[in-house]
């Protein structure tokens, strides 16, 4: 029967407890001190309905409150346990320093929203269109500028400038659980002071941000050429 | 714990609700911010387990299974 993966633990396969989708158990399958928690699927593959997102969520809070852990990117069905320890083999090094990354620390989160979006009227030529984007991307590099300030309270940060054109920043920070309060008290200085958008600070989140390399270390053994 | 805030909140890193409570109580802006977020991190973080797995098929089905589940994901959140 096939798995649905939560995440990657630092913690003992007998130590995982809780419930999954469709009221399954938990359970670990461990490979040298990693577990990947895992619960049986029932009859239909995890979709991802605001419902089920939610779950999700709060399986891994759980999961998290208990032990160091790396969130499985949403929608991760494994075949049998042989495949989930296959994974954890062939990763492990690179699992072992992430969950050493994050042991301790939390994800934080910054959104950007404008006070008064872009105005978008029509260009009545190319060089119009790119001015009209340049002012964009300089407003929102200034969103990027201003929260600045808050890198040296993170271990690691992730720094998104416009990564929509709705969305002018989007930042995750991965910080120590003890200076999370400093971390939202900084960030509501910078948006107090901030006139041209509003930040708002989400968390503590899992770190989902910070659980997968930026570029993956991908085995291409056996892929077509 | 997840906590967010409303975008019109005047103190806007001050948490206002847990992801625990039930969405379906929360102010409809919050519910928006953080949906939001979550869609961002459950469907664009998290370690990738068969990564090397999808890749081996090829590059495009990567991205093309990452489309659908957002794809999907918009169109139950638009109640379609």
């Amino acid at each position: 029967m096939s798995l649905v993966a939560y995440a990657i633990a630092d913690a003992d396969p007998d130590a995982i407890e809780g419930v999954g989708f469709d009221e399954q158990p938990l359970a670990g399958i461990g490979h040298d001190g990693l577990v990947l928690v895992v619960s049986r699927q029932g009859s239909r593959r995890p979709e991802p309905t605001v419902q089920t997102l939610w779950r999700y969520e709060e399986i891994i809070e759980q999961l998290m409150s208990r032990h160091p852990i790396l969130p499985a990117r949403f929608g991760t069905v494994l075949a049998d346990e042989d495949e989930a320890r296959v994974a954890l083999r062939d990763r492990y090094e690179e699992l072992r320093h992430r969950l050493e990354m994050v042991r301790g620390a939390v994800e934080l989160g910054i959104r950007g929203s404008w006070a008064h979006a872009p105005a978008r009227p029509p260009a009545r030529s190319g060089t119009e269109y790119m001015l009209g984007q340049l002012d964009v991307r300089h407003r929102a590099q200034c969103f990027a500028e201003l929260v600045d300030p808050l890198r040296p309270l993170a271990r690691s940060s992730k720094v998104k400038v416009l990564p929509r054109p709705a969305v002018p920043l989007l930042a995750a920070y991965l910080v120590d659980r003890d200076r999370t309060e400093k971390f939202r008290e900084v960030a509501a200085e910078l948006d107090a002071g901030f006139e041209d958008g509003q930040l708002v600070c989400t968390g503590p989140w899992p770190p989902y941000s910070f659980a997968q390399p930026e570029t993956l270390d991908l085995d291409l053994q056996g892929a077509p050429t | 714990m997840v906590s967010g805030v409303a975008p019109g909140a005047s103190e806007s890193t001050s948490p206002v609700f847990e992801a625990s409570e039930n969405p379906s109580r929360l102010p409809h802006h919050s519910r928006q911010v953080t949906l939001v977020d979550i869609l961002d991190r459950l469907l664009g973080g998290g370690v990738v387990i068969q990564g090397h797995i999808t890749l081996a098929v090829a590059d495009i089905d990567l991205v093309e299974l990452d489309l659908s589940l957002l794809v999907a994901s918009i169109d139950k959140l638009a109640g379609r």
